[in-house]
């Protein structure tokens, strides 16, 4: 991984990025102010611009040095699986929290309405609310006579 | 002057049913076809056999054939159901198709519906 200056701070085509819910999204080790480096989630902005949005890890916090850090992990990769792709995952729910996803492709409205016929709540002795289980539908199917009547008047 | 059948007669047409349905399904519309019952408007479906058709004399007359209740059945698509049809599967048909009051069913992978029983009478002539 490059170690950039801030005021570098752009995605290459050999950086590791991604297409997040329409935003450029990636992950990049550069050092702030020029001091010790740091990686960090980068997104590119309405204007065009990067900007680090959250810091994922901080070599300052820590007494070794990243190749220290790496090595006792068993190398870069196991390094980046183990201890920075938790907090790449942590970084992204806290960006894109899971949004209400609505199969008919309604309005609010729908989502709202649904609520209360896919799940089922109850008000917990804390004043919270718990998720139960969901409720099952019972159809009302109607009996079929075959042959009433005079056949022939 | 009277006007008769033999039970065996009505039981022929109900044995249709109970030894050929192999399948339930909750429909959003009226099914035509085997294809529009298992596909095309099918929201929930359960297996049947044999066994969950239990022939005996009509509650008014003739015979009857009681389709047995089917609870937990995993919605696959959400909708409103409107009818349920019996399926032959291995002959692809659509054997029987009726009516239900108008059920609004929501597939989120784990909520369920419940066929209640339900009967198919054949009277006899009058």
């Amino acid at each position: 991984m490059t170690v950039h200056k801030s005021g570098e701070l752009t995605l290459t085509g050999t950086d590791f990025k991604t297409v997040h819910r329409g935003v450029e999204i990636g992950v990049k080790c550069f050092a702030w102010g020029g001091g010790l480096p740091a990686i960090s989630m980068v997104e590119r902005m309405s204007d065009g611009k990067y900007q680090a949005t959250s810091v994922l890890f901080e070599f300052s916090d820590s007494p070794y040095t990243p190749a220290e850090l790496t090595a006792a992990a068993g190398g870069v990769v196991p390094w980046i699986k183990t201890a920075l792709l938790p907090r790449i995952n942590a970084a992204l729910a806290a960006r894109f929290p899971p949004e209400a996803v609505n199969p008919e492709g309604g309005s609010i409205g729908d989502i709202d309405a649904q609520l209360g016929a896919v799940l089922r709540w109850a008000p917990q002795a804390d004043g919270t609310l718990q998720v139960t289980a969901p409720p099952g539908f019972t159809l009302d199917i109607h009996n079929a006579v075959i042959g009433t009547g005079d056949s022939n008047g | 002057m009277a006007k008769s059948v033999h039970d065996n007669v009505l039981d022929g047409a109900l044995n249709i049913l109970k030894n050929n349905v192999t399948r339930q399904v909750a429909c959003s519309a009226q099914p035509t076809t085997f294809a529009e019952g298992n596909a095309t408007y099918a929201l929930a479906d359960v297996t049947l056999a044999s066994g969950d058709f239990t022939l005996a004399n009509g509650d008014s007359s003739g015979r009857k054939v009681t389709v047995g209740a089917k609870a937990g059945v995993l919605i696959d698509v959400s909708g409103t159901a409107t009818h349920v049809a019996l399926l032959d599967v291995s002959n692809s048909l659509l054997l029987y198709v009726t009516t239900c009051t108008s059920q609004a069913l929501v597939a989120n992978g784990s909520n369920t519906v419940s066929f209640p029983a339900w009967k198919i009478e054949i009277a006899d002539p009058s």
